[in-house]
Protein backbone atom coordinates (compact mmCIF):
# COMPACT_ATOMS: atom_id res chain seq x y z
CA UNK A 1 0.00 0.00 0.00
CA UNK A 2 1.20 3.44 -0.84
CA UNK A 3 1.79 5.96 1.92
CA UNK A 4 -0.44 8.97 2.26
CA UNK A 5 0.91 12.28 1.13
CA UNK A 6 1.20 15.09 3.64
CA UNK A 7 -1.78 16.85 2.11
CA UNK A 8 -3.91 13.74 2.31
CA UNK A 9 -2.97 13.30 5.93
CA UNK A 10 -3.97 16.86 6.65
CA UNK A 11 -7.29 16.46 4.87
CA UNK A 12 -8.11 13.22 6.67
CA UNK A 13 -7.19 14.78 9.98
CA UNK A 14 -9.39 17.76 9.21
CA UNK A 15 -12.31 15.49 8.36
CA UNK A 16 -11.94 13.68 11.65
CA UNK A 17 -11.70 16.91 13.59
CA UNK A 18 -14.70 18.49 11.90
CA UNK A 19 -16.87 15.42 12.50
CA UNK A 20 -20.30 16.07 11.02
CA UNK A 21 -19.36 19.43 9.59
CA UNK A 22 -16.71 18.24 7.14
CA UNK A 23 -17.48 19.67 3.72
CA UNK A 24 -15.50 21.62 1.09
CA UNK A 25 -15.40 25.03 2.66
CA UNK A 26 -14.69 23.93 6.20
CA UNK A 27 -12.04 21.40 5.18
CA UNK A 28 -10.28 23.93 3.02
CA UNK A 29 -10.24 26.54 5.79
CA UNK A 30 -9.00 24.13 8.39
CA UNK A 31 -6.19 22.76 6.24
CA UNK A 32 -5.19 26.20 5.17
CA UNK A 33 -4.94 27.29 8.80
CA UNK A 34 -2.97 24.20 9.70
CA UNK A 35 -0.31 24.52 7.05
CA UNK A 36 -0.29 28.32 7.02
CA UNK A 37 -0.31 28.32 3.22
CA UNK A 38 -2.95 28.86 0.59
CA UNK A 39 -4.96 25.84 -0.51
CA UNK A 40 -6.87 26.01 -3.73
CA UNK A 41 -10.12 24.18 -4.29
CA UNK A 42 -8.59 22.56 -7.32
CA UNK A 43 -5.90 20.96 -5.21
CA UNK A 44 -8.32 20.04 -2.44
CA UNK A 45 -10.77 18.31 -4.71
CA UNK A 46 -8.08 16.51 -6.66
CA UNK A 47 -6.84 15.06 -3.38
CA UNK A 48 -10.39 14.26 -2.24
CA UNK A 49 -10.97 12.47 -5.53
CA UNK A 50 -7.94 10.30 -4.90
CA UNK A 51 -9.12 9.53 -1.39
CA UNK A 52 -12.56 8.64 -2.69
CA UNK A 53 -11.10 6.38 -5.30
CA UNK A 54 -9.00 4.62 -2.67
CA UNK A 55 -12.15 4.42 -0.53
CA UNK A 56 -10.58 6.18 2.42
CA UNK A 57 -13.52 8.58 2.61
CA UNK A 58 -17.18 8.44 1.63
CA UNK A 59 -19.41 11.31 0.72
CA UNK A 60 -23.01 12.10 1.52
CA UNK A 61 -25.15 14.79 0.05
CA UNK A 62 -26.38 17.34 2.54
CA UNK A 63 -29.35 19.65 2.37
CA UNK A 64 -29.78 22.00 -0.55
CA UNK A 65 -29.73 25.65 0.36
CA UNK A 66 -30.39 28.63 -1.87
CA UNK A 67 -27.21 30.43 -0.83
CA UNK A 68 -25.16 27.74 -2.57
CA UNK A 69 -26.90 28.21 -5.89
CA UNK A 70 -29.11 25.15 -5.43
CA UNK A 71 -26.21 22.80 -4.93
CA UNK A 72 -26.16 20.46 -1.94
CA UNK A 73 -23.20 20.41 0.39
CA UNK A 74 -21.11 17.28 0.09
CA UNK A 75 -20.09 15.94 3.49
CA UNK A 76 -17.14 13.62 3.85
CA UNK A 77 -16.61 10.95 6.46
CA UNK A 78 -13.69 8.62 7.04
CA UNK A 79 -14.01 4.91 6.36
CA UNK A 80 -12.22 2.30 8.45
CA UNK A 81 -9.70 1.96 5.63
CA UNK A 82 -9.05 5.66 5.88
CA UNK A 83 -8.57 5.47 9.61
CA UNK A 84 -6.12 2.60 9.18
CA UNK A 85 -4.22 4.48 6.54
CA UNK A 86 -3.98 7.54 8.76
CA UNK A 87 -2.85 5.44 11.68
CA UNK A 88 -0.25 3.77 9.47
CA UNK A 89 1.13 7.08 8.39
CA UNK A 90 1.19 8.27 12.00
CA UNK A 91 3.16 5.18 12.96
CA UNK A 92 5.45 5.72 10.04
CA UNK A 93 6.10 9.31 10.99
CA UNK A 94 6.79 8.32 14.56
CA UNK A 95 9.12 5.59 13.37
CA UNK A 96 10.98 8.11 11.27
CA UNK A 97 11.60 10.39 14.22
CA UNK A 98 12.42 7.54 16.60
CA UNK A 99 14.96 6.17 14.16
CA UNK A 100 16.99 9.32 14.59
CA UNK A 101 16.30 9.92 18.27
CA UNK A 102 19.94 9.37 19.12
CA UNK A 103 20.91 12.28 16.85
CA UNK A 104 20.18 15.85 17.67
CA UNK A 105 18.30 17.85 15.13
CA UNK A 106 19.51 21.36 15.21
CA UNK B 1 -19.93 31.99 -15.58
CA UNK B 2 -17.20 30.06 -13.85
CA UNK B 3 -19.85 27.68 -12.68
CA UNK B 4 -21.05 27.01 -16.16
CA UNK B 5 -17.53 26.58 -17.46
CA UNK B 6 -16.62 23.97 -14.91
CA UNK B 7 -19.91 22.11 -14.99
CA UNK B 8 -19.54 22.06 -18.77
CA UNK B 9 -16.31 20.20 -18.30
CA UNK B 10 -18.43 17.90 -16.28
CA UNK B 11 -16.05 16.69 -13.67
CA UNK B 12 -18.43 15.25 -11.17
CA UNK B 13 -16.88 16.70 -8.03
CA UNK B 14 -16.40 20.16 -9.39
CA UNK B 15 -19.93 20.55 -10.44
CA UNK B 16 -20.64 20.76 -6.77
CA UNK B 17 -17.69 22.58 -5.47
CA UNK B 18 -17.57 25.58 -7.71
CA UNK B 19 -21.18 26.57 -7.49
CA UNK B 20 -21.50 25.24 -4.00
CA UNK B 21 -18.41 25.61 -1.93
CA UNK B 22 -16.87 28.41 -3.91
CA UNK B 23 -20.13 30.28 -4.11
CA UNK B 24 -20.64 30.00 -0.40
CA UNK B 25 -17.21 31.27 0.44
CA UNK B 26 -17.53 33.90 -2.26
CA UNK B 27 -20.47 35.42 -0.44
CA UNK B 28 -18.52 35.48 2.80
CA UNK B 29 -15.66 37.20 1.08
CA UNK B 30 -17.88 39.80 -0.52
CA UNK B 31 -18.86 40.96 2.94
CA UNK B 32 -15.33 40.85 4.27
CA UNK B 33 -13.14 42.15 1.46
CA UNK B 34 -15.52 43.69 -1.05
CA UNK B 35 -16.88 42.42 -4.30
CA UNK B 36 -13.86 43.11 -6.45
CA UNK B 37 -11.43 41.14 -4.34
CA UNK B 38 -13.90 38.32 -3.91
CA UNK B 39 -14.41 38.08 -7.65
CA UNK B 40 -10.67 37.96 -8.14
CA UNK B 41 -10.40 35.19 -5.61
CA UNK B 42 -13.27 33.28 -7.24
CA UNK B 43 -11.67 33.38 -10.65
CA UNK B 44 -8.32 32.42 -9.22
CA UNK B 45 -9.97 29.32 -7.87
CA UNK B 46 -11.65 28.56 -11.18
CA UNK B 47 -8.50 29.01 -13.23
CA UNK B 48 -6.51 26.92 -10.84
CA UNK B 49 -9.14 24.22 -10.84
CA UNK B 50 -9.06 24.17 -14.62
CA UNK B 51 -5.32 23.85 -14.59
CA UNK B 52 -5.52 21.00 -12.11
CA UNK B 53 -8.22 19.37 -14.22
CA UNK B 54 -6.21 19.60 -17.40
CA UNK B 55 -3.24 18.08 -15.62
CA UNK B 56 -5.16 14.84 -15.28
CA UNK B 57 -7.29 14.62 -18.39
CA UNK B 58 -4.71 15.81 -20.87
CA UNK B 59 -1.60 14.32 -19.37
CA UNK B 60 -1.12 12.41 -22.61
CA UNK B 61 -2.03 15.30 -24.91
CA UNK B 62 0.12 17.76 -23.02
CA UNK B 63 3.18 15.59 -23.10
CA UNK B 64 2.69 14.78 -26.73
CA UNK B 65 2.20 18.37 -27.70
CA UNK B 66 5.36 19.37 -25.90
CA UNK B 67 7.13 16.53 -27.60
CA UNK B 68 5.98 17.58 -31.05
CA UNK B 69 7.24 21.07 -30.48
CA UNK B 70 10.55 19.72 -29.30
CA UNK B 71 10.85 17.40 -32.32
CA UNK B 72 10.03 20.20 -34.72
CA UNK B 73 12.63 22.40 -33.15
CA UNK B 74 15.29 19.69 -33.29
CA UNK B 75 14.35 18.97 -36.86
CA UNK B 76 14.81 22.59 -37.79
CA UNK B 77 18.14 22.66 -36.04
CA UNK B 78 19.42 19.49 -37.67
CA UNK B 79 18.33 20.27 -41.23
CA UNK B 80 19.25 23.92 -41.29
CA UNK B 81 19.38 24.26 -45.07
CA UNK B 82 16.16 22.39 -45.77
CA UNK B 83 14.38 24.20 -43.00
CA UNK B 84 15.66 27.50 -44.29
CA UNK B 85 14.40 26.73 -47.81
CA UNK B 86 11.07 25.57 -46.49
CA UNK B 87 10.47 28.43 -44.14
CA UNK B 88 11.74 31.00 -46.61
CA UNK B 89 9.56 29.48 -49.31
CA UNK B 90 6.56 29.62 -47.08
CA UNK B 91 7.34 33.17 -46.01
CA UNK B 92 7.87 34.40 -49.56
CA UNK B 93 4.75 32.59 -50.72
CA UNK B 94 2.70 34.07 -47.95
CA UNK B 95 4.11 37.53 -48.58
CA UNK B 96 3.23 37.26 -52.28
CA UNK B 97 -0.25 36.09 -51.47
CA UNK B 98 -0.82 38.91 -49.04
CA UNK B 99 0.43 41.47 -51.55
CA UNK B 100 -1.74 40.00 -54.30
CA UNK B 101 -4.76 39.95 -52.03
CA UNK B 102 -4.16 43.57 -51.04
CA UNK B 103 -3.90 44.52 -54.68
CA UNK B 104 -7.10 42.67 -55.55
CA UNK B 105 -8.86 44.30 -52.65
CA UNK B 106 -7.72 47.71 -53.88
CA UNK B 107 -8.81 47.03 -57.46
CA UNK B 108 -12.22 45.80 -56.42
CA UNK B 109 -12.76 48.73 -54.08
CA UNK B 110 -12.57 51.26 -56.91
CA UNK B 111 -15.26 53.97 -56.73
CA UNK B 112 -17.23 52.02 -54.15
CA UNK B 113 -17.03 54.86 -51.63
CA UNK B 114 -19.73 56.78 -53.51
CA UNK B 115 -23.08 56.60 -51.77
CA UNK B 116 -24.84 56.44 -55.14
CA UNK B 117 -22.36 53.86 -56.42
CA UNK B 118 -25.02 51.55 -57.84
CA UNK B 119 -27.05 54.26 -59.59
CA UNK B 120 -24.37 56.30 -61.34
CA UNK B 121 -23.79 55.63 -65.02
CA UNK B 122 -21.76 57.32 -67.67
CA UNK B 123 -22.81 57.76 -71.25
CA UNK B 124 -20.59 56.23 -73.91
CA UNK B 125 -20.88 57.26 -77.57
CA UNK B 126 -19.81 54.76 -80.20
CA UNK B 127 -18.43 55.97 -83.50
CA UNK B 128 -17.59 53.54 -86.25
CA UNK B 129 -17.29 50.65 -83.84
CA UNK B 130 -15.08 52.43 -81.33
CA UNK B 131 -16.41 53.55 -77.98
CA UNK B 132 -15.30 56.78 -76.36
CA UNK B 133 -15.68 58.13 -72.88
CA UNK B 134 -15.89 61.72 -74.14
CA UNK B 135 -19.35 63.00 -74.88
CA UNK B 136 -20.63 66.01 -76.76
CA UNK B 137 -20.58 69.03 -74.47
CA UNK B 138 -24.20 69.91 -75.12
CA UNK B 139 -25.44 66.38 -74.53
CA UNK B 140 -25.94 66.59 -70.77
CA UNK B 141 -28.53 69.36 -70.70
CA UNK B 142 -30.75 67.92 -73.42
CA UNK B 143 -30.34 64.42 -72.05
CA UNK B 144 -31.71 65.35 -68.65
CA UNK B 145 -34.63 67.23 -70.14
CA UNK B 146 -35.64 64.41 -72.40
CA UNK B 147 -35.45 61.49 -69.98
CA UNK B 148 -37.29 61.69 -66.63
CA UNK B 149 -35.29 58.66 -65.48
CA UNK B 150 -32.27 60.91 -65.02
CA UNK B 151 -32.26 62.39 -61.55
CA UNK B 152 -29.01 64.33 -61.80
CA UNK B 153 -26.43 64.75 -64.49
CA UNK B 154 -22.95 66.22 -64.52
CA UNK B 155 -20.21 66.66 -67.01
CA UNK B 156 -16.57 66.23 -66.08
CA UNK B 157 -14.32 68.19 -68.35
CA UNK B 158 -10.74 67.43 -67.42
CA UNK B 159 -8.42 70.44 -67.37
CA UNK B 160 -4.78 71.18 -66.62
CA UNK B 161 -4.51 74.70 -65.34
CA UNK B 162 -1.53 76.79 -64.43
CA UNK B 163 -2.59 78.54 -61.26
CA UNK B 164 -0.92 81.42 -59.49
CA UNK B 165 -1.30 82.87 -56.03
CA UNK B 166 1.26 85.44 -54.93
CA UNK B 167 4.57 84.02 -56.01
CA UNK B 168 3.40 80.43 -56.05
CA UNK B 169 2.71 78.90 -59.43
CA UNK B 170 1.67 75.29 -59.89
CA UNK B 171 0.06 73.29 -62.62
CA UNK B 172 -2.88 71.39 -61.29
CA UNK B 173 -5.13 68.72 -62.67
CA UNK B 174 -8.82 69.34 -62.26
CA UNK B 175 -12.09 69.58 -64.02
CA UNK B 176 -15.02 71.71 -64.98
CA UNK B 177 -18.17 70.17 -63.57
CA UNK B 178 -21.87 70.88 -63.32
CA UNK B 179 -23.58 71.94 -60.10
CA UNK B 180 -24.92 68.43 -59.53
CA UNK B 181 -21.45 66.91 -59.39
CA UNK B 182 -20.85 67.23 -55.66
CA UNK B 183 -24.28 65.93 -54.70
CA UNK B 184 -24.08 63.00 -57.13
CA UNK B 185 -20.66 61.78 -56.10
CA UNK B 186 -19.45 61.43 -52.57
CA UNK B 187 -16.55 63.83 -52.47
CA UNK B 188 -17.03 65.44 -49.07
CA UNK B 189 -16.38 69.13 -48.59
CA UNK B 190 -14.47 70.30 -45.55
CA UNK B 191 -15.45 73.90 -46.10
CA UNK B 192 -18.41 75.14 -48.06
CA UNK B 193 -21.67 73.39 -48.96
CA UNK B 194 -22.28 71.38 -52.16
CA UNK B 195 -25.29 73.54 -53.11
CA UNK B 196 -23.58 76.91 -52.89
CA UNK B 197 -19.94 76.47 -53.86
CA UNK B 198 -20.68 77.02 -57.54
CA UNK B 199 -23.20 79.81 -56.99
CA UNK B 200 -20.89 82.25 -58.67
CA UNK B 201 -19.45 81.52 -62.09
CA UNK B 202 -15.93 82.48 -61.04
CA UNK B 203 -15.65 80.06 -58.18
CA UNK B 204 -13.18 77.26 -57.67
CA UNK B 205 -13.06 74.39 -55.19
CA UNK B 206 -9.67 73.00 -54.20
CA UNK B 207 -8.71 69.77 -52.53
CA UNK B 208 -7.03 69.95 -49.15
CA UNK B 209 -3.70 69.15 -50.75
CA UNK B 210 -3.89 71.84 -53.39
CA UNK B 211 -5.16 74.40 -50.88
CA UNK B 212 -2.23 73.59 -48.63
CA UNK B 213 0.17 74.12 -51.52
CA UNK B 214 -1.13 77.58 -52.35
CA UNK B 215 -2.22 78.98 -49.00
CA UNK B 216 -0.32 76.95 -46.39
CA UNK B 217 -2.12 77.18 -43.10
CA UNK B 218 -4.17 80.22 -44.09
CA UNK B 219 -7.90 79.98 -44.61
CA UNK B 220 -8.28 79.57 -48.40
CA UNK B 221 -11.93 80.62 -48.56
CA UNK B 222 -12.36 83.92 -50.41
CA UNK B 223 -8.77 84.00 -51.70
CA UNK B 224 -8.27 84.46 -55.40
CA UNK B 225 -6.27 82.39 -57.86
CA UNK B 226 -5.02 83.58 -61.22
CA UNK B 227 -5.69 80.85 -63.73
CA UNK B 228 -3.68 80.53 -66.95
CA UNK B 229 -2.76 84.19 -66.52
CA UNK B 230 -6.20 85.19 -67.72
CA UNK B 231 -9.00 84.64 -65.22
CA UNK B 232 -9.31 85.35 -61.50
CA UNK B 233 -11.20 82.65 -59.62
CA UNK B 234 -12.34 82.84 -55.98
CA UNK B 235 -11.96 79.81 -53.72
CA UNK B 236 -15.35 78.92 -52.30
CA UNK B 237 -14.76 75.46 -50.89
CA UNK B 238 -12.21 72.88 -49.80
CA UNK B 239 -12.61 69.22 -50.63
CA UNK B 240 -11.21 66.28 -48.82
CA UNK B 241 -8.41 64.75 -50.90
CA UNK B 242 -9.71 62.43 -53.60
CA UNK B 243 -9.20 58.79 -52.59
CA UNK B 244 -6.66 56.90 -54.69
CA UNK B 245 -9.21 54.25 -55.55
CA UNK B 246 -11.34 56.70 -57.49
CA UNK B 247 -11.21 56.75 -61.26
CA UNK B 248 -11.98 60.47 -61.14
CA UNK B 249 -8.81 62.22 -60.04
CA UNK B 250 -8.64 65.99 -59.62
CA UNK B 251 -7.25 68.72 -57.41
CA UNK B 252 -9.69 71.44 -58.26
CA UNK B 253 -13.23 71.77 -59.51
CA UNK B 254 -14.65 74.78 -61.30
CA UNK B 255 -18.03 75.55 -62.74
CA UNK B 256 -18.93 74.43 -66.25
CA UNK B 257 -20.37 77.87 -66.85
CA UNK B 258 -16.83 79.17 -67.36
CA UNK B 259 -17.10 77.66 -70.83
CA UNK B 260 -19.57 80.35 -71.80
CA UNK B 261 -22.29 79.71 -74.34
CA UNK B 262 -20.34 76.86 -75.88
CA UNK B 263 -21.33 74.49 -73.08
CA UNK B 264 -24.89 74.34 -74.44
CA UNK B 265 -24.24 74.47 -78.16
CA UNK B 266 -21.05 72.57 -78.92
CA UNK B 267 -21.49 69.00 -80.08
CA UNK B 268 -17.79 68.27 -80.18
CA UNK B 269 -16.68 65.36 -78.09
CA UNK B 270 -15.00 66.89 -75.09
CA UNK B 271 -16.41 66.02 -71.65
CA UNK B 272 -17.27 62.86 -69.81
CA UNK B 273 -20.88 62.73 -68.73
CA UNK B 274 -22.20 61.03 -65.61
CA UNK B 275 -25.87 60.49 -64.89
CA UNK B 276 -27.56 59.51 -61.65
CA UNK B 277 -30.59 57.41 -62.59
CA UNK B 278 -33.71 56.69 -60.59
CA UNK B 279 -33.52 53.45 -58.66
CA UNK B 280 -36.33 51.64 -60.46
CA UNK B 281 -35.13 52.22 -64.03
CA UNK B 282 -35.06 49.15 -66.24
CA UNK B 283 -31.58 49.33 -67.74
CA UNK B 284 -32.06 47.40 -71.01
CA UNK B 285 -35.12 49.50 -71.89
CA UNK B 286 -33.33 52.70 -71.04
CA UNK B 287 -30.27 51.67 -73.08
CA UNK B 288 -32.59 50.99 -76.06
CA UNK B 289 -34.24 54.36 -75.65
CA UNK B 290 -31.05 56.39 -75.64
CA UNK B 291 -29.10 54.57 -78.36
CA UNK B 292 -30.20 57.03 -81.08
CA UNK B 293 -29.97 60.10 -78.91
CA UNK B 294 -26.94 61.75 -80.47
CA UNK B 295 -28.17 61.20 -84.04
CA UNK B 296 -31.44 62.79 -83.08
CA UNK B 297 -30.00 66.01 -81.70
CA UNK B 298 -26.72 66.57 -83.46
CA UNK B 299 -27.86 67.59 -86.91
CA UNK B 300 -24.40 68.07 -88.38
CA UNK B 301 -23.08 64.59 -87.76
CA UNK B 302 -22.65 62.49 -90.85
CA UNK B 303 -21.39 59.40 -89.07
CA UNK B 304 -23.57 56.93 -87.26
CA UNK B 305 -23.29 57.46 -83.51
CA UNK B 306 -24.74 54.99 -81.02
CA UNK B 307 -25.06 56.08 -77.40
CA UNK B 308 -24.38 53.45 -74.72
CA UNK B 309 -24.51 53.52 -70.97
CA UNK B 310 -21.97 52.11 -68.53
CA UNK B 311 -22.41 51.62 -64.80
CA UNK B 312 -19.84 53.10 -62.46
CA UNK B 313 -18.93 49.61 -61.29
CA UNK B 314 -17.55 48.80 -64.75
CA UNK B 315 -15.59 51.98 -65.28
CA UNK B 316 -12.35 50.89 -63.70
CA UNK B 317 -12.07 47.19 -64.47
CA UNK B 318 -13.77 46.97 -67.86
CA UNK B 319 -12.39 48.65 -70.90
CA UNK B 320 -14.54 50.25 -73.57
CA UNK B 321 -12.74 48.53 -76.41
CA UNK B 322 -10.69 45.38 -76.36
CA UNK B 323 -10.05 43.01 -73.45
CA UNK B 324 -11.23 43.97 -70.00
CA UNK B 325 -8.50 44.63 -67.41
CA UNK B 326 -10.59 42.65 -64.94
CA UNK B 327 -8.90 39.57 -66.40
CA UNK B 328 -5.75 40.51 -64.46
CA UNK B 329 -7.71 40.38 -61.25
CA UNK B 330 -8.89 36.89 -62.14
CA UNK B 331 -5.39 35.77 -63.12
CA UNK B 332 -3.80 37.06 -59.96
CA UNK B 333 -6.47 35.71 -57.70
CA UNK B 334 -5.96 32.30 -59.30
CA UNK B 335 -2.25 32.62 -58.69
CA UNK B 336 -2.87 33.63 -55.11
CA UNK B 337 -4.90 30.50 -54.53
CA UNK B 338 -2.54 28.20 -56.43
CA UNK B 339 0.49 29.67 -54.71
CA UNK B 340 -0.47 28.07 -51.45
CA UNK B 341 -0.42 24.53 -52.82
CA UNK B 342 3.27 24.09 -53.82
CA UNK B 343 4.35 25.38 -50.45
CA UNK B 344 1.93 23.11 -48.74
CA UNK B 345 3.57 20.13 -50.45
CA UNK B 346 7.02 21.31 -49.51
CA UNK B 347 5.85 21.49 -45.93
CA UNK B 348 4.59 17.93 -46.07
CA UNK B 349 7.83 16.85 -47.63
CA UNK B 350 9.77 18.22 -44.73
CA UNK B 351 7.38 16.38 -42.47
CA UNK B 352 8.10 13.18 -44.39
CA UNK B 353 11.80 13.67 -43.75
CA UNK B 354 11.21 13.74 -40.06
CA UNK B 355 8.58 11.05 -40.08
CA UNK B 356 10.99 8.29 -39.08
CA UNK B 357 12.23 10.42 -36.28
CA UNK B 358 8.72 11.05 -35.04
CA UNK B 359 7.91 7.37 -35.11
CA UNK B 360 10.95 6.62 -33.04
CA UNK B 361 10.09 9.38 -30.63
CA UNK B 362 6.53 8.18 -30.40
CA UNK B 363 7.61 4.84 -29.13
CA UNK B 364 9.51 6.46 -26.31
CA UNK B 365 6.68 8.86 -25.79
CA UNK B 366 4.02 6.24 -25.19
CA UNK B 367 6.25 4.62 -22.65
CA UNK B 368 6.83 7.88 -20.88
CA UNK B 369 3.23 9.02 -21.00
CA UNK B 370 1.92 5.73 -19.69
CA UNK B 371 4.35 6.10 -16.83
CA UNK B 372 3.30 9.64 -16.09
CA UNK B 373 -0.36 8.65 -16.32
CA UNK B 374 0.17 5.91 -13.79
CA UNK B 375 2.02 8.19 -11.46
CA UNK B 376 -0.87 10.59 -11.51
CA UNK B 377 -3.66 8.07 -11.14
CA UNK B 378 -2.08 5.97 -8.48
CA UNK B 379 -0.52 8.39 -6.16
Amino acid sequence: MKELTLLEQMILAAIIALKEDAYGVSIRKRVEKLRGKKLMYGTLYNALDQLLRKEYVTKTKGTTSSERGGRPRIYYTLTSDGKNALRDSYNLQRAIWESISEFRLD
Amino acid sequence: MGQKLLSFLGHYEWKYFVSGDCGEEFKERVQENGRCRALLWYWEQVVYALAAYSKISTAVGGTMLKNYIKITWRNIKNNKIYSFINIMGLAVGMACCILILLWIQDELSFDKFHENYGDIYRTIPELQGTKYSSNPLALAGVFKEQYPEVRQISRFYQMFWLMKHGDKIYEERGALVDDDFLSMFTFPLIQGTPETVFASRDSIVLTERAAGKFFGTQDPIGKSLLVNNSAELIVTGVLKDVPLNSHLQFDFLASMRLMGAREHTSWSYEARTYALLEKDVSLPDFADKISGFVMEHDKRTKQKVVLHIQPLSKVHLYSLNGPDPVIYVYIFSTIAVKRTSPYRTSQTRSLDLSWNMIKEQNRKLFFISSLSLRSICIR
